[in-house]
């Protein structure tokens, strides 16, 4: 298949809807609830009533199995179900599975939902991995870190960042340049959990140390919330309510190094390959360098992966993103407007798909900190683990 | 790994290494503690001199860790009869 129109995108597919909670430190509701209480507003955003649902995609980690969901919205037929494995590096990747049910014709209606009580309820970051595990393939991987007390995903990035400020002689202010730059973002976006709460690089130096040279500003939020994204064809969409954007590329990329943000057996950790083989196809797809968009979303469970992204993509040089950052590169009017809502860093943690939602906003013009005329996007899902990305567009 | 990648053999070994190599990365874990690992430490990567990467735990003590430092690997008994290896500066 090559690709089709401009107007259709590769997979004659578009988002048309955008719905979530709100973002919150103790949600006092169920994680079902949760995700009904999302799905059913991006569907409404969408214009498309509940029971013509007939495809939902989440992640592995989400608790909401997707006939859950489908009970829930009362659907008459629900004919495609599916999940993406690897954490926040699935993010897009839903999306990427919806398009295929799209253009196959295996569903019409797909919507991509992850709800979580992830600061009230099981916490990622704690450290509560390893207990009590069967000896499986995935939790044997484990045995090589945590018996060390590598037990969080702060202290297996921070190894990999070590190795950055080491190769390229900087110091930890590189990756506080990002968390300020997300968080002057999330200051003027009233549904960020730092709204109104920006930062100077004097508070990130400030900080506590959870694993060095990480801080704690240099972590994601921990959020309860959920997030729900609509996708059908191109051509219906454009009588929905909402301006449609076109999904022009999606995309999975996976390494040889699948360890989970633990990629430390090859290479000098100062790429994110998974990225790089995901954007070559997004490439493929659109007949477009993802260097040529309006805006990017990038994925920020840490600072330091923000960098790395950068330098990936070729939007910087190796060793050269962390001036990039410090220079405004990632500001409403700099070179790559980046994270507009204030990413993960400041809006909150929903394991990327927020993110997606950004990109939306932006591309229908209706985005707090929108940037002017923006008509097309690269979002990214979680690196250091197999990952995904999505290239968007008003047509 | 069950299988090498290049020759996809699934005849493993075990061989013997004197423990020696550079430090590749480390960090020092502040947050969260949890037990057995109840106040700040440190743990590193050693890249051993016949090319093997190795994740292990960084000697207490006031050693000024930098990455690209000669190591070597020691063990250490800990609870349940286990053994772990731990980074030790190679001059010591």
């Amino acid at each position: 298949m090559t690709a089709t129109s401009s107007q259709q995108g590769y997979f004659g597919s578009a988002i048309v809807g955008i719905g979530a909670t709100e973002f919150s430190k103790n949600s006092g509701r169920s994680e079902w609830r949760l995700a009904m209480e999302a799905v059913l507003a991006a569907l409404h955003d969408a214009g498309i009533a509940p029971e013509e649902v007939d495809g939902l995609v989440t992640f592995t980690l989400d608790t909401n199995p997707e006939a859950f969901i489908a009970q829930g919205l009362g659907v008459r037929q629900l004919r495609f179900f599916s999940r993406v494995n690897y954490g926040g590096g699935g993010a897009c990747g839903t999306v990427l599975q919806a398009c295929q049910a799209v253009r196959t014709g295996l569903a019409e209606v797909v919507v991509c939902y992850r709800a979580f009580n992830e600061r009230s309820g099981f916490r990622l970051g704690s450290g509560a991995l390893s207990d009590t595990q069967a000896p499986t393939t995935e939790a044997l991987r484990y045995s090589w870190s945590t018996p060390h007390g590598l037990r969080t995903p702060a202290s297996w990035t921070a190894l990999i960042a070590q190795r950055y400020l080491h190769t390229h002689g900087l110091t930890s202010a590189a990756f506080g340049q990002v968390a300020v730059s997300a968080r002057r973002h999330a200051a003027t976006n009233p549904k960020a959990h730092f709204y109104q709460r920006p930062l100077s690089l004097e508070d990130h130096q400030a900080s506590r140390l959870i694993a060095e040279p990480l801080r704690l500003l240099d972590c994601c939020q921990e959020t309860d919330g959920a997030q729900a994204i609509v996708v059908t064809s191109a051509e219906r969409a454009r009588s929905l309510r909402k301006p449609p954007v076109v999904v022009q590329g999606a995309a999975q990329g996976a390494s040889n190094q699948p360890y989970v943000m633990m990629p430390f057996y090859e290479g000098d950790l100062l790429r994110v390959p998974e990225l790089g083989i995901a954007a070559r196809e997004l490439e493929r797809q659109s007949g477009r360098s993802v260097k040529d968009v309006d805006l990017a979303i990038l994925y920020d469970h840490f600072t330091p992966y923000i960098l790395l992204q950068l330098e990936e993509l070729g939007i910087c040089k190796p060793g050269q993103a962390a001036d990039f950052v410090r220079d405004g590169g990632l500001d409403l009017d700099g070179r790559m407007p980046t994270n507009t809502h204030g990413g993960q860093l400041g809006e909150a943690y929903l394991h990327g798909m927020n993110g997606i939602a950004e990109a939306v906003r932006q591309l229908r013009g209706e985005a707090v900190n929108q940037v002017k005329g923006a008509q097309t996007a690269l979002v990214t899902a979680g690196t250091g683990l197999p990952t995904s990305a999505l290239l968007l567009g008003v047509h | 790994m069950p299988v090498c990648p290049r020759c996809h053999s699934f005849d493993w070994d075990f061989v013997p290494s004197p423990g020696k190599g550079v430090l590749f990365s480390f960090t020092t874990v502040h947050a969260p503690l949890v037990e057995s690992f109840d106040r700040p430490y440190g743990v590193g990567i050693v890249e051993l001199d016949e090319q093997t990467r190795l994740v292990a735990v960084l000697q207490d003590g006031p050693t000024s860790w930098r990455i690209g430092m000669r190591v070597k690997v020691d063990f250490f008994d800990c609870e349940g009869g286990f053994a772990l290896p731990v980074i030790c500066p190679e001059a010591t």
